[in-house]
Protein backbone atom coordinates (compact mmCIF):
# COMPACT_ATOMS: atom_id res chain seq x y z
CA UNK A 1 0.00 0.00 0.00
CA UNK A 2 1.76 3.27 -1.04
CA UNK A 3 1.20 6.26 1.05
CA UNK A 4 0.01 9.63 0.29
CA UNK A 5 4.27 10.90 0.94
CA UNK A 6 4.95 7.86 -1.66
CA UNK A 7 6.66 5.75 0.70
CA UNK A 8 5.54 1.86 1.07
CA UNK A 9 3.81 0.87 3.85
CA UNK A 10 4.20 -2.84 4.05
CA UNK A 11 1.94 -5.49 6.26
CA UNK A 12 4.49 -7.57 7.96
CA UNK A 13 3.86 -10.93 7.02
CA UNK A 14 3.93 -12.44 10.54
CA UNK A 15 1.08 -13.27 12.99
CA UNK A 16 3.51 -12.46 15.82
CA UNK A 17 4.43 -8.53 17.43
CA UNK A 18 8.23 -7.43 17.23
CA UNK A 19 9.65 -8.21 20.74
CA UNK A 20 13.41 -7.08 20.14
CA UNK A 21 15.51 -4.77 17.54
CA UNK A 22 19.22 -6.55 16.94
CA UNK A 23 21.89 -4.75 14.69
CA UNK A 24 23.61 -7.25 12.11
CA UNK A 25 27.41 -6.10 11.47
CA UNK A 26 26.08 -6.25 8.01
CA UNK A 27 23.31 -4.39 5.59
CA UNK A 28 21.06 -6.84 3.57
CA UNK A 29 20.17 -4.61 0.34
CA UNK A 30 19.28 -4.60 -3.70
CA UNK A 31 22.41 -5.02 -5.65
CA UNK A 32 23.06 -1.73 -8.04
CA UNK A 33 24.46 -0.99 -10.86
CA UNK A 34 27.71 -2.87 -11.87
CA UNK A 35 30.06 -2.72 -9.55
CA UNK A 36 27.32 -4.97 -7.35
CA UNK A 37 26.65 -6.88 -9.96
CA UNK A 38 30.57 -8.02 -10.20
CA UNK A 39 30.37 -8.23 -6.50
CA UNK A 40 27.35 -10.79 -6.74
CA UNK A 41 29.20 -13.04 -9.54
CA UNK A 42 32.29 -13.08 -7.54
CA UNK A 43 31.01 -14.35 -4.11
CA UNK A 44 28.61 -16.42 -6.04
CA UNK A 45 31.43 -17.86 -8.04
CA UNK A 46 33.80 -18.17 -4.59
CA UNK A 47 30.90 -20.11 -2.91
CA UNK A 48 30.13 -22.49 -5.93
CA UNK A 49 33.60 -23.06 -6.47
CA UNK A 50 34.13 -24.16 -3.24
CA UNK A 51 31.82 -27.89 -3.97
CA UNK A 52 31.81 -27.98 -7.84
CA UNK A 53 34.92 -26.15 -9.17
CA UNK A 54 33.89 -26.27 -12.81
CA UNK A 55 30.77 -24.78 -12.07
CA UNK A 56 32.53 -22.00 -10.51
CA UNK A 57 34.24 -21.04 -13.35
CA UNK A 58 31.47 -20.91 -15.41
CA UNK A 59 29.91 -18.15 -13.08
CA UNK A 60 32.71 -16.09 -12.94
CA UNK A 61 30.65 -13.70 -15.23
CA UNK A 62 27.13 -12.54 -14.90
CA UNK A 63 24.96 -15.07 -16.46
CA UNK A 64 21.97 -13.26 -18.63
CA UNK A 65 19.16 -14.18 -16.20
CA UNK A 66 20.68 -11.50 -13.41
CA UNK A 67 20.21 -8.50 -15.73
CA UNK A 68 16.85 -9.21 -16.96
CA UNK A 69 14.27 -6.37 -15.60
CA UNK A 70 12.25 -8.51 -13.61
CA UNK A 71 14.86 -10.25 -11.69
CA UNK A 72 16.25 -8.78 -8.25
CA UNK A 73 19.78 -9.44 -6.98
CA UNK A 74 19.76 -9.27 -3.01
CA UNK A 75 23.56 -8.82 -1.35
CA UNK A 76 24.53 -8.94 2.12
CA UNK A 77 27.52 -6.07 2.67
CA UNK A 78 29.70 -5.83 5.70
CA UNK A 79 29.30 -2.51 7.17
CA UNK A 80 32.84 -1.91 8.13
CA UNK A 81 34.61 -2.58 4.56
CA UNK A 82 31.69 -3.06 2.14
CA UNK A 83 33.10 -6.41 1.65
CA UNK A 84 29.82 -8.89 0.34
CA UNK A 85 29.33 -11.73 2.66
CA UNK A 86 26.37 -13.58 0.35
CA UNK A 87 23.94 -13.05 -2.45
CA UNK A 88 20.89 -14.41 -4.22
CA UNK A 89 18.91 -14.10 -7.43
CA UNK A 90 15.27 -13.63 -6.83
CA UNK A 91 13.70 -14.24 -9.87
CA UNK A 92 9.47 -14.45 -10.77
CA UNK A 93 7.60 -15.94 -13.28
CA UNK A 94 5.87 -12.18 -14.19
CA UNK A 95 7.59 -12.24 -17.08
CA UNK A 96 8.98 -15.59 -18.52
CA UNK A 97 8.99 -19.16 -16.73
CA UNK A 98 11.03 -20.06 -13.92
CA UNK A 99 14.57 -21.12 -14.84
CA UNK A 100 13.23 -24.57 -13.43
CA UNK A 101 10.64 -24.98 -16.38
CA UNK A 102 13.13 -24.92 -18.30
CA UNK A 103 14.37 -28.66 -17.38
CA UNK A 104 10.93 -30.20 -15.98
CA UNK A 105 7.18 -29.34 -15.64
CA UNK A 106 6.09 -28.41 -12.36
CA UNK A 107 3.43 -30.34 -11.40
CA UNK A 108 -0.38 -29.78 -9.69
CA UNK A 109 -0.63 -26.54 -7.81
CA UNK A 110 2.59 -25.26 -9.29
CA UNK A 111 1.70 -23.96 -13.10
CA UNK A 112 -0.07 -20.61 -13.72
CA UNK A 113 0.62 -19.42 -10.06
CA UNK A 114 2.94 -16.56 -9.21
CA UNK A 115 6.09 -18.49 -8.58
CA UNK A 116 9.87 -17.18 -7.26
CA UNK A 117 12.82 -18.75 -7.54
CA UNK A 118 15.32 -18.36 -4.76
CA UNK A 119 18.30 -19.01 -7.05
CA UNK A 120 22.55 -18.61 -7.17
CA UNK A 121 22.51 -18.32 -2.95
CA UNK A 122 26.51 -17.98 -2.17
CA UNK A 123 28.04 -17.42 1.18
CA UNK A 124 31.90 -16.47 1.70
CA UNK A 125 33.60 -19.03 2.78
CA UNK A 126 30.67 -20.85 4.48
CA UNK A 127 31.94 -19.30 7.30
CA UNK A 128 30.02 -16.16 7.34
CA UNK A 129 26.99 -18.80 6.73
CA UNK A 130 24.33 -18.55 9.57
CA UNK A 131 23.56 -15.09 10.28
CA UNK A 132 23.91 -13.81 6.57
CA UNK A 133 21.69 -16.68 5.15
CA UNK A 134 19.56 -16.36 8.24
CA UNK A 135 19.15 -12.56 6.59
CA UNK A 136 18.77 -13.01 2.96
CA UNK A 137 16.51 -15.96 3.82
CA UNK A 138 14.17 -13.02 5.79
CA UNK A 139 14.49 -10.50 3.45
CA UNK A 140 13.51 -12.37 0.41
CA UNK A 141 10.73 -13.66 2.54
CA UNK A 142 9.70 -10.74 2.94
CA UNK A 143 9.98 -9.35 -0.64
CA UNK A 144 7.47 -12.31 -1.82
CA UNK A 145 4.92 -11.47 0.63
CA UNK A 146 4.84 -8.04 -0.52
CA UNK A 147 4.57 -8.89 -3.73
CA UNK A 148 1.95 -11.32 -3.39
CA UNK A 149 4.15 -14.01 -4.42
CA UNK A 150 2.36 -17.16 -3.57
CA UNK A 151 5.04 -20.14 -4.16
CA UNK A 152 9.04 -19.85 -3.43
CA UNK A 153 10.44 -22.01 -5.44
CA UNK A 154 13.87 -23.32 -5.11
CA UNK A 155 16.23 -26.61 -5.80
CA UNK A 156 18.56 -28.10 -4.36
CA UNK A 157 20.94 -31.13 -4.04
CA UNK A 158 20.51 -33.63 -1.30
CA UNK A 159 22.83 -32.07 0.63
CA UNK A 160 20.66 -29.14 1.65
CA UNK A 161 17.21 -30.98 1.59
CA UNK A 162 17.50 -31.07 5.79
CA UNK A 163 17.15 -27.20 5.71
CA UNK A 164 14.69 -27.51 3.04
CA UNK A 165 12.99 -29.99 5.20
CA UNK A 166 13.41 -28.51 8.50
CA UNK A 167 11.98 -24.92 6.88
CA UNK A 168 8.74 -26.68 6.27
CA UNK A 169 9.09 -26.50 2.28
CA UNK A 170 7.48 -29.40 0.37
CA UNK A 171 9.06 -31.47 -1.33
CA UNK A 172 7.42 -30.92 -5.28
CA UNK A 173 8.56 -34.13 -6.64
CA UNK A 174 7.90 -36.24 -3.93
CA UNK A 175 11.18 -37.70 -3.78
CA UNK A 176 12.21 -37.49 -6.98
CA UNK A 177 15.16 -35.55 -8.45
CA UNK A 178 15.84 -33.75 -12.00
CA UNK A 179 19.40 -33.40 -13.67
CA UNK A 180 19.81 -29.47 -14.07
CA UNK A 181 22.38 -28.55 -15.92
CA UNK A 182 22.65 -25.05 -14.71
CA UNK A 183 23.76 -26.30 -11.65
CA UNK A 184 26.36 -29.10 -12.96
CA UNK A 185 23.83 -31.40 -14.20
CA UNK A 186 23.69 -32.80 -10.82
CA UNK A 187 20.39 -34.35 -9.60
CA UNK A 188 17.89 -31.94 -8.02
CA UNK A 189 15.23 -31.66 -5.60
CA UNK A 190 12.91 -29.09 -6.05
CA UNK A 191 11.28 -27.39 -3.21
CA UNK A 192 8.36 -24.92 -2.79
CA UNK A 193 6.87 -23.16 0.32
CA UNK A 194 3.61 -21.27 -0.05
CA UNK A 195 4.02 -17.67 1.41
CA UNK A 196 0.72 -17.96 2.60
CA UNK A 197 1.40 -20.73 4.80
CA UNK A 198 4.97 -20.21 6.17
CA UNK A 199 4.34 -18.24 9.01
CA UNK A 200 2.18 -20.75 10.37
CA UNK A 201 4.21 -23.48 9.31
CA UNK A 202 7.23 -21.97 11.18
CA UNK A 203 5.37 -21.18 14.10
CA UNK A 204 3.77 -24.32 14.61
CA UNK A 205 6.98 -26.73 14.11
CA UNK A 206 9.09 -23.88 16.15
CA UNK A 207 11.55 -23.42 13.99
CA UNK A 208 14.68 -21.91 15.79
CA UNK A 209 14.52 -18.99 12.79
CA UNK A 210 11.00 -17.94 13.65
CA UNK A 211 12.19 -15.12 16.63
CA UNK A 212 14.75 -14.30 14.09
CA UNK A 213 12.40 -13.59 11.04
CA UNK A 214 9.24 -12.75 13.22
CA UNK A 215 9.93 -11.17 16.83
CA UNK A 216 13.12 -9.11 15.64
CA UNK A 217 13.36 -5.86 13.45
CA UNK A 218 16.38 -5.54 11.66
CA UNK A 219 16.62 -2.31 10.57
CA UNK A 220 20.16 -3.33 8.73
CA UNK A 221 17.71 -5.33 6.38
CA UNK A 222 17.12 -2.48 4.56
CA UNK A 223 15.34 -3.22 0.98
CA UNK A 224 14.48 -0.85 -1.43
CA UNK A 225 10.54 -1.57 -2.43
CA UNK A 226 10.60 1.02 -4.95
CA UNK A 227 12.33 -1.23 -6.86
CA UNK A 228 11.35 -3.92 -5.59
CA UNK A 229 7.84 -3.10 -7.06
CA UNK A 230 9.25 -1.69 -10.45
CA UNK A 231 10.48 -5.40 -10.91
CA UNK A 232 8.04 -7.73 -9.99
CA UNK A 233 4.70 -5.54 -10.15
CA UNK A 234 2.39 -6.67 -6.74
CA UNK A 235 -1.12 -8.20 -6.70
CA UNK A 236 -3.60 -5.51 -5.25
CA UNK B 1 55.18 20.72 20.75
CA UNK B 2 52.49 18.30 21.71
CA UNK B 3 53.40 14.59 20.96
CA UNK B 4 51.59 13.52 17.78
CA UNK B 5 49.46 10.48 17.07
CA UNK B 6 50.86 8.01 14.70
CA UNK B 7 49.46 5.34 12.46
CA UNK B 8 50.04 1.28 11.30
CA UNK B 9 48.17 -0.42 8.55
CA UNK B 10 46.21 -3.36 8.23
CA UNK B 11 45.54 -5.46 5.54
CA UNK B 12 43.54 -8.04 3.77
CA UNK B 13 44.60 -11.22 1.78
CA UNK B 14 42.17 -10.38 -1.07
CA UNK B 15 43.39 -9.79 -4.57
CA UNK B 16 43.74 -6.85 -4.65
CA UNK B 17 44.30 -6.32 -1.15
CA UNK B 18 42.44 -3.69 1.38
CA UNK B 19 44.44 -1.80 3.70
CA UNK B 20 43.00 -0.32 6.42
CA UNK B 21 44.61 2.35 9.22
CA UNK B 22 44.55 2.71 12.69
CA UNK B 23 46.05 5.67 14.59
CA UNK B 24 48.41 4.57 17.90
CA UNK B 25 47.82 7.07 20.77
CA UNK B 26 50.91 9.39 21.87
CA UNK B 27 52.00 9.61 25.41
CA UNK B 28 49.28 11.26 27.78
CA UNK B 29 49.35 15.24 27.16
CA UNK B 30 49.65 14.60 23.70
CA UNK B 31 47.61 15.89 20.57
CA UNK B 32 44.17 15.89 21.23
CA UNK B 33 42.17 12.81 18.77
CA UNK B 34 39.82 15.29 17.33
CA UNK B 35 43.19 17.09 16.20
CA UNK B 36 44.55 14.06 14.55
CA UNK B 37 41.26 12.90 13.22
CA UNK B 38 40.96 16.10 11.40
CA UNK B 39 44.85 15.42 9.94
CA UNK B 40 44.90 12.32 9.12
CA UNK B 41 44.21 11.27 5.26
CA UNK B 42 43.13 7.92 4.71
CA UNK B 43 43.72 7.41 1.20
CA UNK B 44 41.94 4.52 -0.13
CA UNK B 45 41.45 2.92 3.29
CA UNK B 46 37.43 2.17 3.77
CA UNK B 47 37.95 2.66 7.62
CA UNK B 48 40.31 4.06 10.52
CA UNK B 49 41.02 2.20 13.47
CA UNK B 50 41.22 4.06 16.92
CA UNK B 51 41.60 2.06 20.57
CA UNK B 52 39.06 3.67 22.89
CA UNK B 53 40.31 2.32 26.10
CA UNK B 54 40.64 4.95 28.64
CA UNK B 55 39.10 7.76 26.86
CA UNK B 56 36.39 9.47 27.98
CA UNK B 57 33.32 9.50 26.05
CA UNK B 58 33.02 13.07 25.71
CA UNK B 59 36.26 12.90 24.21
CA UNK B 60 35.25 10.34 21.56
CA UNK B 61 31.99 12.03 20.72
CA UNK B 62 34.03 15.24 19.88
CA UNK B 63 36.21 12.86 17.71
CA UNK B 64 33.52 11.44 16.04
CA UNK B 65 32.23 14.79 15.42
CA UNK B 66 35.56 15.45 13.68
CA UNK B 67 35.62 12.29 11.55
CA UNK B 68 32.19 12.69 10.49
CA UNK B 69 33.18 16.58 9.23
CA UNK B 70 36.37 15.00 7.39
CA UNK B 71 35.38 11.59 5.93
CA UNK B 72 32.26 11.38 3.93
CA UNK B 73 32.43 7.54 3.09
CA UNK B 74 34.87 5.85 5.51
CA UNK B 75 33.96 4.12 8.99
CA UNK B 76 35.78 4.81 11.96
CA UNK B 77 35.98 1.61 13.89
CA UNK B 78 36.16 1.91 17.92
CA UNK B 79 37.93 -0.20 19.50
CA UNK B 80 37.94 -1.35 23.14
CA UNK B 81 36.69 -4.33 25.78
CA UNK B 82 33.02 -4.66 26.34
CA UNK B 83 32.81 -2.14 29.17
CA UNK B 84 34.59 0.64 27.20
CA UNK B 85 31.74 -0.35 24.02
CA UNK B 86 28.78 0.04 26.11
CA UNK B 87 29.64 3.46 27.25
CA UNK B 88 30.42 4.34 23.94
CA UNK B 89 27.41 2.86 22.15
CA UNK B 90 24.97 5.25 23.75
CA UNK B 91 26.94 8.12 22.38
CA UNK B 92 27.87 6.79 18.91
CA UNK B 93 24.16 5.45 18.51
CA UNK B 94 23.07 7.79 15.72
CA UNK B 95 26.28 7.95 13.52
CA UNK B 96 26.28 5.77 10.93
CA UNK B 97 29.84 5.77 10.14
CA UNK B 98 30.70 4.70 13.78
CA UNK B 99 31.38 0.45 13.96
CA UNK B 100 32.40 -1.22 17.34
CA UNK B 101 35.20 -3.35 17.52
CA UNK B 102 35.93 -5.77 20.35
CA UNK B 103 39.56 -5.25 21.05
CA UNK B 104 42.17 -7.55 22.93
CA UNK B 105 39.72 -10.98 23.02
CA UNK B 106 41.72 -14.02 24.23
CA UNK B 107 40.56 -17.09 25.56
CA UNK B 108 39.23 -15.40 29.32
CA UNK B 109 36.50 -13.27 27.09
CA UNK B 110 32.72 -14.12 27.15
CA UNK B 111 31.20 -15.63 23.93
CA UNK B 112 28.56 -13.66 24.56
CA UNK B 113 30.49 -10.41 23.79
CA UNK B 114 31.63 -11.43 20.84
CA UNK B 115 27.95 -12.40 20.19
CA UNK B 116 26.65 -8.56 21.43
CA UNK B 117 25.02 -7.15 18.26
CA UNK B 118 26.25 -4.09 18.99
CA UNK B 119 29.92 -5.39 18.09
CA UNK B 120 31.17 -5.63 14.28
CA UNK B 121 34.37 -6.54 14.21
CA UNK B 122 36.85 -8.40 16.76
CA UNK B 123 40.72 -8.55 17.45
CA UNK B 124 42.79 -10.59 18.97
CA UNK B 125 45.22 -9.93 20.94
CA UNK B 126 48.66 -11.12 19.15
CA UNK B 127 49.68 -12.93 22.66
CA UNK B 128 46.63 -15.26 22.34
CA UNK B 129 46.96 -16.28 18.28
CA UNK B 130 51.24 -16.73 19.53
CA UNK B 131 49.63 -19.30 22.59
CA UNK B 132 47.01 -20.65 20.42
CA UNK B 133 49.81 -21.59 17.87
CA UNK B 134 51.65 -23.33 20.32
CA UNK B 135 48.83 -25.04 22.43
CA UNK B 136 45.95 -27.75 20.99
CA UNK B 137 43.49 -26.14 23.74
CA UNK B 138 44.06 -22.43 23.45
CA UNK B 139 44.04 -23.41 19.23
CA UNK B 140 40.38 -24.78 19.40
CA UNK B 141 39.29 -21.85 21.57
CA UNK B 142 40.73 -19.37 18.63
CA UNK B 143 39.10 -21.67 15.90
CA UNK B 144 35.86 -22.13 18.28
CA UNK B 145 35.69 -17.84 18.25
CA UNK B 146 36.68 -17.35 15.00
CA UNK B 147 33.80 -20.08 13.74
CA UNK B 148 31.42 -18.24 16.02
CA UNK B 149 32.70 -14.87 14.36
CA UNK B 150 32.41 -15.96 10.99
CA UNK B 151 28.94 -17.33 11.68
CA UNK B 152 27.73 -13.93 12.89
CA UNK B 153 29.15 -12.05 9.89
CA UNK B 154 31.88 -9.84 12.07
CA UNK B 155 35.20 -8.46 10.76
CA UNK B 156 38.29 -10.34 11.96
CA UNK B 157 41.73 -9.20 13.22
CA UNK B 158 44.72 -11.02 14.36
CA UNK B 159 48.49 -11.08 13.42
CA UNK B 160 49.23 -13.74 11.40
CA UNK B 161 51.16 -16.56 12.84
CA UNK B 162 55.30 -15.90 12.55
CA UNK B 163 56.12 -18.22 9.76
CA UNK B 164 58.79 -20.58 10.73
CA UNK B 165 58.34 -20.75 14.14
CA UNK B 166 57.99 -24.09 16.15
CA UNK B 167 54.22 -25.18 15.20
CA UNK B 168 53.07 -22.17 13.18
CA UNK B 169 50.61 -24.14 10.91
CA UNK B 170 48.45 -20.80 9.04
CA UNK B 171 45.77 -22.49 10.45
CA UNK B 172 43.98 -18.89 11.69
CA UNK B 173 42.84 -17.01 9.21
CA UNK B 174 41.88 -13.28 9.75
CA UNK B 175 40.24 -10.89 7.45
CA UNK B 176 42.31 -8.48 8.32
CA UNK B 177 46.59 -8.73 9.50
CA UNK B 178 48.51 -6.24 11.15
CA UNK B 179 51.13 -4.79 8.18
CA UNK B 180 54.70 -5.50 9.05
CA UNK B 181 56.61 -2.59 9.20
CA UNK B 182 60.33 -1.80 9.78
CA UNK B 183 59.78 1.79 7.91
CA UNK B 184 58.55 5.11 9.35
CA UNK B 185 54.64 5.72 8.74
CA UNK B 186 53.91 8.52 6.14
CA UNK B 187 50.83 10.30 7.09
CA UNK B 188 49.93 13.10 5.05
CA UNK B 189 48.82 16.59 7.00
CA UNK B 190 46.10 18.09 5.56
CA UNK B 191 46.26 21.68 5.69
CA UNK B 192 43.32 23.84 4.26
CA UNK B 193 45.14 27.16 3.37
CA UNK B 194 48.77 25.15 1.92
CA UNK B 195 47.39 22.15 0.20
CA UNK B 196 48.50 18.90 1.70
CA UNK B 197 52.12 17.88 2.32
CA UNK B 198 53.21 14.61 3.57
CA UNK B 199 55.73 14.27 6.73
CA UNK B 200 57.18 11.55 8.07
CA UNK B 201 56.39 9.96 10.94
CA UNK B 202 59.12 7.37 13.19
CA UNK B 203 57.04 4.71 15.09
CA UNK B 204 58.17 4.58 18.41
Amino acid sequence: MKTAAGSFLRQRPYSVPVESRERLPFRVRLACGPQDLQKVVDIRASAFGRHLPSQGKALSTPEADDEFPEVLLLLAERKLDQRVLGSMRLQPNTRRSLRIESVTRLPEPYPGRRLIEFMRLGVENGMSGHMVMAALAKASYEICHATGMEFIVAVGRRTTSEIYRTMRFDDALAGETVRVPHAGNLPHSIYCLPIAEADRRWRESNHSLYAFMAKTEHPDISVDYVRVFEAFGSVA
Amino acid sequence: MRRAWSSRGWSSPDHPKTQATELLAPAPGGESLASALRRVDLGSSPFLIVRVHGIESGTVTEAVAAFVDSFTTARLCLAGDREALARLSETSNNADCVVLMLDDVDERTPLGDIAWDRVEAVRFSSDFVARAARSMRVGLVLDSMLWLAGELGLCTFGAKEMSGSPGATGRFKFDYSPIATATPIAISVRRASEGSATRILTPR
